[in-house]
């Protein structure tokens, strides 16, 4: 707006010279036509009038001309007086024009220059002196008639008659004060964005509306250390530089704010991940610029990949107990994210360093590390990398690798020729700890140039690597454990196999000097009783056999049931005969249903179900007392119920009754002894049929144990 | 006294010797066979009634001896005789009669004989 009004000031300037030397020109074009001696001297008289009524009304308009600027303009006539002053001159200089007709310029124009406060030479005696158009020095004060002071914007300019004399001279200024302010507020605020500018941490910088750079910060300078000249592009990741063009192009069409994650590379090579904002900045819709701000995320963008790499990585290697698979699944979340070349490789059990898992960013470079590995296996005394990580237990960092760490483990000229041409530029080796055992290490590696691993690095693999080397100890712990498991299994079920042959001749002879004994008449008494000793244990240990039989074959899925038609009732019935003959202290009673349960089953190994719970009623009630089997049809259930009133089960041991080799507390106050194998094959076996055997105990009344089985479907029901 | 021999084939001399004392004191004739190519042998010259049979033998074991004496046209009742868990199974491919799984009480071994000796 002040141009667009300076400019206006110097068109009037010149409206004004122009008016006058037309009013001129008619003077001089009047006083031509007088001078001639026309043929109508009327009509001269006639056109002479009208030129003087023309001359008249250009003065007037020229007279409303100069006092409707809106800058001052005072005229002078050659010795410098004042001749003409307009409103604004007159308010500006605090002189009437009336008052000041006739004084000296230097009276009614006071000017002095602003900061040393002398006063200036009038530009009046510069264009008298010169001839020529002049500007006043910058920072002119005009000292009004009452003493106001006011910075002035001014010019002089010769005013010079018809024939080139001069004859005056015209004086064209302005008030300045609201400019000088905008201006020093401008120069300011200005001065404060800069300042704004360089002071904070973050690379500033200002492009113009087509994203031409206009103003970067020292901030950039001091990061990338670029020389001058050299294009901002240069320092942008190779990868990044597209995305950040397109991202601008799109900006500048769309005239919208944009945002987005790109690596600066710092002075040392390093690239390192920056948030970058730019916004527009906007007069009246139209983009005057562009502020862009770049934010080093780096060491946060690096935590919370590191933290996203972690918890992918501990999934992978919580998910089986194949800890071949889940390393190898875990290098390959490491590449590219953490190492361009990831390796895990574990002591074997032999003691050998053994390559187990390996991934690198390019397939094929990766299958020629996997050849190598075979080539050129680790030896357990190398000086670097895996074997001196395993050896010390600490790691090895390198954030920057040099060309003669590679030779120092070196087999041959080709391996230094294949290690150089993997081109390591940063490396961190950790080991595989766990209950203080060092299971093997994980090395990471970055190839390209600009990746280099910190600290926090460090921290990360060795994070990882306390989590791999549980997992792996964990699934060898589980593998031992499984193994021993299958070896007790094998061992129980050979061992009582091999029991079986000499425990058949022992039962058998036994039973047979028993039998001979009893027949033939000829033995004593005590002789007879060792016989019938001899006898019982042998057959209760061929019952104790066969029950860590039976827990062999339960645990190798080997317990085999064969379905036929069973009636529970009469199975019931005749278990109960069979054993009332063995009772002395115990009384035993069948509750009977009038109808048969019949039931899909292994009859044999029903029979022995129902002994064992029989037997442990009778067992489990060492003071003697009755014992109650009664058969039961619940649904479509078949259940037989044994009701005992013996020294019952505490409420803690219920839920583990069922188990494996389990016994109640109370069982060992009362000296009753056992294997803890009975029940937990009778729960087998019904699970078998597809039944439930469940208990009611009260600790001192007794239990109540209930076998259910499923009832046989059948066309025609009672 | 029963004429027809009851034959027991098994390769331990214990279990041989246990099973022939157990059924000579009830009045039955025994051979016995140390594996299933003696045992062939003894059957071919004495036609027993009944076959105790053990199956894991040297030479030739339960499932041999059973095929061979079948080609040879010869149906005597057999009951398998083993220490293995799968003694019903194995009685029921060879089709045999009965089973005994070892260690067993000497009724049950006295029951089974009873029950097929001479059918």
């Amino acid at each position: 707006v002040l141009d667009d009004r300076v400019k206006t000031s110097a068109q009037l300037l010149d409206e004004v010279r122009s008016l006058r030397q037309r009013v001129q020109e008619l003077e001089a074009e009047l006083g031509h036509q007088a001078a001639l001696a026309s043929k109508d001297v009327r009509q001269h008289e006639i056109d002479n009038a009208q030129l003087y009524q023309e001359a008249r009304e250009q003065r007037a308009r020229l007279a409303i001309t100069l006092a409707s600027i809106g800058d001052a303009v005072i005229a002078t006539d050659s010795q410098g007086r004042v001749t003409f002053m307009n409103p604004v001159a007159e308010a500006l200089t605090g002189w009437p024009r009336e008052q000041a007709q006739g004084l000296a310029l230097a009276t009614v124009f006071q000017i002095m220059n602003e900061q040393t406060r002398q006063p200036i030479e009038s530009p009046i005696a510069r264009v008298l002196r010169e001839g020529v158009v002049v500007g006043l020095a910058n920072r002119t004060i005009l000292v009004a008639r009452d003493g106001a002071e006011r910075p002035i914007d001014d010019t002089g300019a010769p005013i010079r008659d018809e024939r080139g004399e001069l004859i005056g001279v015209v004086l064209v200024f302005r008030d300045i004060t609201d400019r000088r302010r905008a201006e020093a507020a401008l120069y300011e605020s200005e001065e404060r964005a800069r300042t704004l500018a360089e002071a904070i941490p973050q690379i500033t910088w200002m492009l113009a509306p087509d994203g031409t750079m206009l103003y970067l910060n020292q901030r950039w300078s001091e990061y990338t250390s670029l020389p001058q000249g050299q294009h901002w592009l240069d320092a942008v990741h190779s990868d990044d530089r597209a995305l950040v063009l397109t991202t601008r192009t799109t900006a500048i069409q769309t005239s919208a704010p944009y945002e987005l994650s790109v690596r600066l590379r710092r002075a040392d090579g390093v690239y390192r991940w920056h948030l970058v904002r730019v916004i527009p900045v906007r007069d009246a819709g139209r983009i005057l610029a562009w502020i862009g701000t770049a934010t080093d995320i780096h060491d946060l963008k690096q935590a919370e990949e590191a933290q996203r790499f972690l918890a992918e990585a501990s999934s992978a290697l919580n998910e089986s107990l194949d800890y071949e698979t889940t390393l190898a699944q875990v290098t390959r979340l490491a590449v590219p994210r953490i190492a361009d070349w990831c390796a895990v490789n574990v002591v074997a059990e032999d003691g050998t360093i053994r390559l187990l898992a390996l991934a690198h960013a390019d397939p094929a470079v990766e299958q020629r590390l996997r050849d190598l590995s075979v080539r050129y296996p680790l030896d357990s005394d190398a000086a670097v990398g895996a074997p001196k990580v395993l050896r010390s237990g600490e790691p090895e960092f390198y954030p920057t690798v040099s060309d003669s760490f590679w030779i120092l483990d070196v087999h041959d000229d080709e391996h230094v020729r294949w290690l150089r041409a993997l081109q390591a530029t940063s490396y961190i080796c950790v080991p595989l700890l766990a209950r203080q055992q060092r299971l093997g290490a994980i090395t990471f590696t970055f190839t390209q140039p600009g990746r280099r691993y910190d600290t926090a690095d460090l921290a990360l693999a060795r994070e990882l690597a306390s989590r791999a080397a549980t997992a792996i100890d964990n699934a060898r712990l589980y593998r031992e454990a499984q193994e021993a498991v299958r070896l007790r299994d094998q061992f129980l079920s050979i061992a009582s196999h091999e029991l079986k042959t000499p425990l058949t001749t022992l039962l058998g002879n036994a039973q047979l000097l028993q039998r001979r004994a009893r027949r033939e008449g000829d033995f004593k008494e005590r002789h007879l009783h060792t016989i019938d000793v001899i006898a019982d244990q042998a057959s209760r240990l061929n019952k104790m056999i066969a029950a860590l039989l039976d827990i062999s074959r339960i645990e190798t899925g080997h317990l085999s049931i064969e379905r036929a038609p069973v009636d529970l009732s009469a199975l019931a019935q005749r278990v109960v005969e069979e054993v009332r003959p063995t009772l002395d202290q115990h009384t035993i009673k069948y509750v009977a249903l009038n109808q048969p349960l019949v039931v899909e089953g292994d009859e044999l190994r029903l029979e022995q179900v129902l002994q064992n719970l029989i037997g442990n009623a009778i067992k489990y009630s060492p003071q003697g007392g009755p014992v109650v089997v009664r058969v039961a049809r619940r649904d479509a259930m078949a259940c037989v119920d044994v009701i005992d009133q013996g020294i019952g089960i505490p409420a803690t041991a219920l839920p583990q009754l069922f188990r494996r080799f389990y016994r109640a507390a109370n069982v060992d106050a009362q000296h009753i002894s056992g294997m803890g194998v009975g029940l937990y094959v009778v729960k087998e076996i019904v699970a078998l049929h597809g039944g439930k055997v469940t208990v009611a105990s009260q600790e001192g009344e007794g239990s109540t144990f209930s076998c259910c089985l499923p009832l046989q479907v059948t066309s025609f029901e009672c | 006294m029963h004429e027809a021999p009851i034959l027991v084939i098994d390769d331990d001399l214990a279990i041989r010797d246990t099973v022939s004392e157990i059924l000579v004191f009830e009045g039955y004739h025994v051979v016995t066979a140390a594996n299933g190519a003696d045992g062939l042998r003894f059957a071919e010259q004495s036609w027993p009634a009944l076959i105790l049979l053990d199956m894991r033998m040297p030479i030739m074991d339960g499932w041999a001896f059973t095929h061979a004496l079948r080609a040879r046209g010869a149906t005597p009742p057999i009951v398998v005789m083993t220490a293995a868990q799968d003694a019903r199974r194995w009685a029921q491919e060879i089709g045999a009669t009965g089973y005994l799984a070892k260690p067993f009480e000497l009724h049950d071994l006295l029951d089974v004989v009873a029950r097929l000796y001479g059918i």
